[in-house]
C-alpha cells in the first residue's frame, strides 16, 4: 500500500521532531546514585561571642578575663564523629573536614549514611586523629599545606589557627592560639536528644568563641600568654577548655 | 509534491545538523579548524594540586599565545615595554634591584601584586594587567599578520580582545612553575643540606625564627597579607592593604612574597628597604616595629627583644635561603622569549 505525501509529510516532521529532541543529548551520562542519599546528615557551623556574630577585625569581644579582642583568623579541623542512637548504637564517620570561617570554607558539610533515629549523643574532634596527624597524610591542597605543623616540631598539621589582636591598657597586641600535637586533640562530647528523618536531615552546630577562655581555665590573653604554638602548657589549658566551644541547635 | 517532501526532508536534515552546533565558534581560520590541544600542566609530587577555572582550561595554543603577549611590547601604547621588561627570567622574573614582583608559582595565588590590590583568578590579575597596568589597544593585534590566527587557534575567534589576551597570559603564568631548587629537591629526598644550610632549615621550620607561618613549605608563600612589622606609622606606599580596603587592621599588610630564587635580589621588600638578605634576616632579627595591625605571628611573648638569634644562627639562615635558586626555571626554555 502506498502511503499518500500528505501522510508521509506528517511522519517525516514527527521523525524530524523527535531526532530533533533527542540528538542533542550531552554526551556524559549522569548515573543512577545506587545509594539512596536519604540518610546523609548536612552539618552547618555557625560561630559566636556569647549571642555576637563574628565579624572580622572588630574589637566587639571581651573574654571572662577581661581582655577585649578581634578575631582576623579562624581555621580548624573537625574529625572522628560518633553519632550514639538511643538504642546505644554508634555510628561513626571518619571525614576530616577543614573549616575557615573567614574564607566560608567547611561552613556546610555532609556527613553520609548515617541512618534515620532517634540520637542522644554525638561525639567529635577538634583536630585530627593520630592516623591523620602525620605531615602528608591528608589530601595535598593549599590549605592543608599552610595547616602544616613543621616535621621538626613533630609533624602533621595545625589542629586549629585562632588569631587576632588584643587591648591592653596600655596597647594592642596580637594573639595567636594555635593548636597542634596529638596531645591536644580536642574531643567533643555533646548529650542533647535529636532526630534524623527524611524531613529533617540537617545537623546546626554552634561555636562560641569564647569558650576557649574559660571552664576549666581562665584564660588572659595578657597574662597566661597570646602565643600558644610550642607551648605546651598553654597548649593543653584551650584544649582543655575548648571541649565544650560547640553546641547543637 | 515530491518536490515538497525533498525540500522538506533537506529542511529537516539542515537542521539537525545545525541544532547540534557547539557553542563555542568553530569555524575555521584559513582552512585551518579550531582545535586547541589540552595543555598538562606538570604539577610537581610535592606541591599542591592547583585549582584551575573551568572556564579557562589550558590548552597548548593558550599557553603559546600567552607567553608571546608576555614578550610582546605591542601590548603597551607606544609599544615601549612588554611584562619582560621588568619581569627578567635569569632573575626569577623579577627585577633584582626594585620591588618588582616575582612571577613564579602564582598558580596558587589569589591574591596579587604587593598590596593584595587584586584578589580573586589569575584571570582577574591579568585584567587588570592587560586593561588597566598596559590600556592596551586590541586593534593592534586585530591588525597584526600572525595574532588574529594565535587568537584563533587559542580561543576560536580570530578578534583578539583583552579577555582573551588575559586568558591567554593567566595561561601562561601558570606554567612558570619553580620546583627544581636544592630546597626542592632537599624536600624530595634528592640531595641533602649543608650543616649550615640545614641548620637554616631547622631555625626557618620552627619557632626559633618562625618564618613558616608565612613562607610554608613547599611554596614558601601562604599567598596571603600579612603586615610583618616594618613600619609603625604608615604613610603613602607604606599603608598596604589599607589603600584598597580602608580598614585600618590593613594598614601595613603585603603579600607574601615567594621566596624562590630570592638570593639573586639586591632589593628586598615593597619599597626595596634592604639591599641584602643579611639586612632583611637583621630585621626580623631585631627590627620588628609594633603597630595594632600588627601581625599576631610577630607578637610572641619573650621576644619583644627581637629573635636573638646569633651571628652564626643568621648566617645559616641566609646560607638556608641560597638553597632556593631554581636554575632549571631561570633557564627553562619553554618559558623564555618566543621571539
Amino acid at each position: 500500500m502506498r502511503m499518500n505525501t500528505t501522510k508521509l509529510s506528517f511522519y517525516l516532521s514527527l521523525l524530524a521532531g523527535v531526532v530533533l529532541l533527542t540528538s542533542c543529548k550531552r554526551d556524559t551520562k549522569v548515573e543512577d546514585d545506587p545509594q539512596p542519599k536519604n540518610n546523609n546528615v548536612m552539618v552547618s557551623l555557625s560561630f559566636e561571642c556569647d549571642g555576637k556574630a563574628i565579624t572580622k577585625d572588630v574589637f566587639d569581644y571581651t573574654n571572662d578575663a577581661g581582655n577585649n579582642y578581634s578575631v582576623n583568623r579562624l581555621q580548624f579541623y573537625l574529625s572522628e564523629f560518633v553519632f550514639k542512637q538511643s538504642n546505644g548504637t554508634e555510628v561513626t564517620d571518619e571525614s576530616a573536614i577543614y573549616v575557615d570561617y573567614f574564607e566560608n570554607k567547611g561552613m556546610n558539610f555532609t556527613l553520609g549514611k548515617i541512618p534515620f533515629g532517634e540520637y542522644d549523643e554525638i561525639r567529635f574532634c577538634i583536630g585530627l586523629p593520630p592516623s591523620l596527624n602525620v605531615t602528608d597524610a591528608l589530601p595535598n591542597t593549599l590549605d592543608n599545606v599552610n595547616m602544616a605543623w613543621p616535621v621538626m616540631m613533630g609533624g602533621g598539621y595545625h589542629f586549629m589557627k585562632m588569631e587576632g589582636n588584643f587591648n591592653t591598657p596600655s596597647s594592642t597586641y596580637g594573639y595567636a592560639v594555635h593548636l597542634g600535637k596529638n596531645a591536644f586533640l580536642v574531643r567533643i562530647k555533646i548529650l542533647q536528644h535529636f532526630s534524623f528523618s527524611t524531613s529533617n536531615q540537617k545537623l546546626n552546630m554552634k561555636m562560641n568563641i569564647n569558650e576557649w577562655f574559660r571552664n576549666p581555665h581562665l584564660y588572659n590573653l595578657d597574662v597566661d600568654g597570646n602565643y600558644t604554638m610550642a607551648n605546651d602548657t598553654l597548649m593543653a589549658k584551650i584544649a582543655e577548655n575548648g571541649t565544650d566551644v560547640f553546641t547543637l541547635w | 509534491m515530491v518536490k515538497k517532501i525533498i525540500f522538506l526532508t533537506a529542511a529537516v536534515s539542515l537542521l539537525i545538523v545545525t541544532s547540534c552546533k557547539k557553542e563555542k565558534d568553530d569555524t575555521n581560520f584559513n582552512g585551518a579548524p579550531y582545535n586547541p590541544t589540552p595543555y598538562s600542566i606538570t604539577i610537581p609530587a610535592h606541591f599542591p594540586q592547583p585549582i584551575i577555572p573551568a572556564s579557562n582550561a589550558t590548552t597548548v595554543e593558550g599557553v603559546k599565545l600567552g607567553r608571546m603577549l608576555y614578550y610582546d611590547p605591542l601590548l603597551h601604547p607606544t609599544n615601549s615595554m612588554s611584562c619582560s621588561s621588568c619581569h627578567f627570567q635569569e632573575f626569577g622574573f623579577c627585577t633584582p634591584t626594585n620591588e618588582v614582583m616575582p612571577h613564579v608559582n602564582l598558580i596558587y595565588s589569589n591574591n596579587f601584586l604587593w598590596n593584595g590590590m587584586i584578589s580573586g583568578t589569575l584571570e582577574d590579575a591579568m585584567r587588570f594587567e592587560v586593561n588597566d597596568f598596559f590600556q592596551a589597544d586590541m586593534s593592534k593585534f586585530q591588525n597584526h599578520p600572525d595574532y588574529p590566527r594565535l587568537f584563533f587557534e587559542a580561543f576560536g575567534s580570530s578578534t583578539p580582545t583583552a579577555e582573551n589576551a588575559a586568558k591567554a597570559l593567566a595561561q601562561f603564568f601558570r606554567t612558570m612553575i619553580s620546583s627544581d631548587s636544592k630546597f626542592d629537591k632537599f624536600l624530595r629526598h634528592q640531595t641533602v643540606l649543608t650543616m649550615e644550610e640545614a641548620i637554616g632549615f631547622n631555625m626557618f621550620f620552627t619557632e626559633k625564627a618562625d618564618c613558616f607561618h608565612c613562607h610554608s613549605i613547599p611554596l614558601t608563600s601562604d599567598y596571603q597579607l600579612h603586615n610583618i612589622g616594618l613600619d609603625s606609622v604608615f604613610n603613602g606606599v607604606n599603608v598596604g592593604h589599607y589603600a584598597n580596603s580602608g580598614n585600618p587592621a590593613d594598614l601595613g599588610k603585603f603579600r607574601t612574597p615567594s621566596l624562590k630564587n630570592v638570593a639573586l635580589q639586591s632589593a628586598f621588600m615593597h619599597d626595596n628597604r634592604f639591599s641584602t638578605l643579611e639586612e632583611v634576616v637583621e630585621f626580623y632579627n631585631s627590627g620588628v616595629k609594633h603597630s595594632p595591625s600588627l601581625d599576631p605571628i610577630m607578637t610572641k611573648p619573650g621576644k619583644e627583644n627581637g629573635l636573638g638569634l646569633t651571628a652564626y644562627d643568621k648566617y645559616c639562615l641566609v646560607q638556608f635561603l641560597n638553597t632556593m635558586t631554581d636554575t632549571v626555571f631561570l633557564n627553562n626554555p619553554a618559558l623564555s622569549s618566543p621571539f
